[in-house]
């Protein structure tokens, strides 16, 4: 069975090109001479700094509050478990555009928890910054939480029980013993939502907007200079395809050297 | 210092009940058929598993006690384990597994164990004998007030056992608080322990010396743990009725009783023999297989019973599968005893 199938092997260059094609059209189109130019224009600056801000903070909450969910995930068991797994894993595959809408509906001015925030304590989050975090967060955090769950699922208890009959408690324990255990998964976890959040638009453009120096990321800004300037906007994108690159070879190294 | 164990586990479809003590620088081997519960007992003093009643006291401390509303936390226990995996931390070498668990100077723990050349390796460089003496190491440091070790030999391959047992051996020696081994090899619980217990089904069916529990067994799995013949019957004074045969004893035994013979002391012969030895009966050679120098011989008869031969004695019988011998006891041989 070790035959060439040229049918096969046709589709598969057909298959490949369909992914390749477009972005070598992109690397492509880069105007290599306009470069610096365009990266040190202060449109491009600051979309920069507002996605390197807004995608850094995202990618903390999720650590933050996506460890102690994973953990809960993969070591307890309850009722509504598996329901509430589903819950926290659907902003993967949900649409962004929904995403946005819900997130105006649970924090925007009208919506179930933003009226209260605005009417008890005058804060309002739609179209800040906070929005954008918020976006990128939902939409970040079922990849962190996935990938934490598998980790710490896949680690054997012997270990902790191992250490609890030596006398070290649970916080320790888990310092000590878990975390370096699951470190590889943490980071793969935390390297996809982080690209993850550096992506994301279509939440961020429906519950945040495209406000300048606030909310307006990365593909924001490539989106809008598509129209403006698209040699700006083929800058902006190889810079994403570039650190897209980046996060994928470091995850892949990442996994070899386990 | 001593160990207090009574504990109930109820599980769907097993449950264990177990009461024992042990006192400091005792070793009790639990020895017990697959699934017995063995690791269990030992995961419930831990406080890894889930006990449904009981009273476990550690030296003074009474870390679990179901009326009084009292469940200490394992780490809160002072009850040492060594894993029948050891759970050596891979990530951590075998200096820093010991460190980790160390209450005062790793070193001497290190040293004692004869682990400093191994100090930097990783778990994962290290041989089966070599880890096991890295989690003992590591088990010690944590300057428990009472030992578990769960099948401490059962990863070694034969002949690294052989050598590792008699370094247990003496490093058990040396420890002074209270340990309790499972193990499923009589040689183990010969070398390592001076007190017995046995788990069957959840229940502790003897407890004894190994020379008791080995002479006398109570139940097919310590017989066969002991390698003797294991009958019940009924005693009627100067004898024994086993499914219908009479045997002659040496003790008057009276009621439901337990006859124990030694294979080596059931000698095979091709007619029947003339003269002292009253139980003979016939039989049928359904099996032979060696052991040690020796020929273990099942015979199919009245009573079926595994005798011990010399090769010689074999030879001179020309015993082989299938063929007929006669099968002869001295009274005097039987061990008899109360069911």
């Amino acid at each position: 069975m070790n035959r060439r199938s040229p049918l096969v092997w046709a589709v598969a260059w057909v298959g490949i090109s369909f992914l390749a094609l477009p972005l070598v059209a992109l690397v492509a189109r880069v105007p290599w001479a306009r470069l610096a130019e365009i990266l040190a224009s202060s449109a491009a600056r600051s979309a920069l700094w507002v996605s390197l801000q807004v995608s850094v903070t995202a990618l903390v909450v999720s650590v933050v509050l996506g460890t102690p969910l994973a953990w809960v995930f993969a070591r307890r068991d309850f009722r509504g478990r598996s329901l509430l797994r589903t819950l926290a894993l659907l902003p993967m595959v949900l649409p962004p555009v929904v995403a946005g809408v819900a997130l105006l509906l649970a924090f925007g001015r009208r919506g179930i928890l933003g009226q209260h925030l605005e009417a008890l304590a005058g804060v309002i989050i739609p179209f800040t910054r906070t929005a954008a975090v918020l976006a990128a967060g939902f939409v970040a955090m079922p990849f962190f939480v996935s990938s934490a769950e598998a980790g710490f699922a896949s680690l054997a208890r012997g270990y902790e029980e191992a250490a609890a009959t030596l006398g070290v408690g649970r916080w320790r324990r888990f310092r000590r013993v878990v975390l370096p255990m699951v470190a590889p998964n943490l980071a793969a976890g935390a390297a996809m939502a982080w690209a993850r959040a550096l992506g994301e638009f279509g939440a961020t453009i429906t519950f945040a907007g495209n406000v300048p120096g606030v909310t307006q990321t990365m593909p924001l800004a490539v989106y809008l200079q598509l129209e403006q300037d698209p040699e700006a906007a083929f800058v902006l994108a190889v810079v994403l395809l570039a650190i897209s690159v980046m996060v994928l070879a470091g995850a892949r190294a990442f996994g070899r050297s386990r | 210092m001593s160990l207090s164990v009574d504990v109930a586990v109820r599980r769907p479809g097993f449950d264990l009940e177990a009461t024992f003590e042990v006192a400091s620088g005792q070793v009790v081997a639990v020895a017990g058929p697959n699934g017995a519960g063995k690791t269990t007992l030992l995961r419930a003093i831990t406080g890894l598993e889930r006990v449904e009643r009981g009273r476990v006291v550690v030296g003074d401390i009474t870390v679990f006690d179901s009326s009084a509303g009292i469940d200490l936390e394992t780490e809160r226990r002072g009850v040492g384990m060594v894993f029948q995996g050891y759970w050596l931390f891979p990530h951590m070498t075998v200096a820093e597994n010991v460190a980790f668990a160390a209450r005062g100077p790793a070193g001497r723990w290190i040293e004692g164990l004869g682990l400093g050349d191994l100090a930097d390796r990783y778990p994962s460089e290290l041989s089966g004998g070599e880890a096991q003496r890295a989690a003992l190491a590591r088990a010690l440091a944590a300057a428990p007030r009472a030992l578990l070790l769960d099948e401490p030999l059962a990863a070694l391959d034969v002949e690294t056992r052989r050598q590792v047992r008699s370094e247990l051996a003496r490093h058990l020696a040396a420890v002074d608080v209270p340990v309790v081994l499972v193990t499923h090899d009589p040689l183990d619980a010969a070398l390592l322990a001076d007190w017995m217990l046995i788990l069957e089904n959840g229940r502790v069916t003897h407890s004894g010396t190994l020379t008791e529990v080995t002479r006398r067994p109570r139940t097919p799995w310590a017989a066969r743990l002991a390698g003797v013949n294991l009958y019940r019957g009924e005693g009627i004074g100067k004898g024994i009725v086993i499914e219908g045969v009479m045997l002659a004893v040496p003790e008057p035994v009276d009621g439901p009783a337990l006859a124990a013979i030694a294979p080596s002391a059931v000698a095979l012969h091709e007619e029947r023999p003339a003269g002292s030895p009253r139980n003979v009966w016939r039989g049928e050679v359904v099996g032979i297989e060696p052991a040690g120098s020796r020929l273990r011989v099942s015979v199919r008869g009245d009573l079926d019973i595994v005798a011990e031969v010399t090769t010689e004695a074999a030879e001179t019988l020309r015993l082989r599968e299938s063929a007929e011998v006669w099968v002869a006891v001295k009274a005097s041989e039987i061990e008899t005893y109360p069911a």
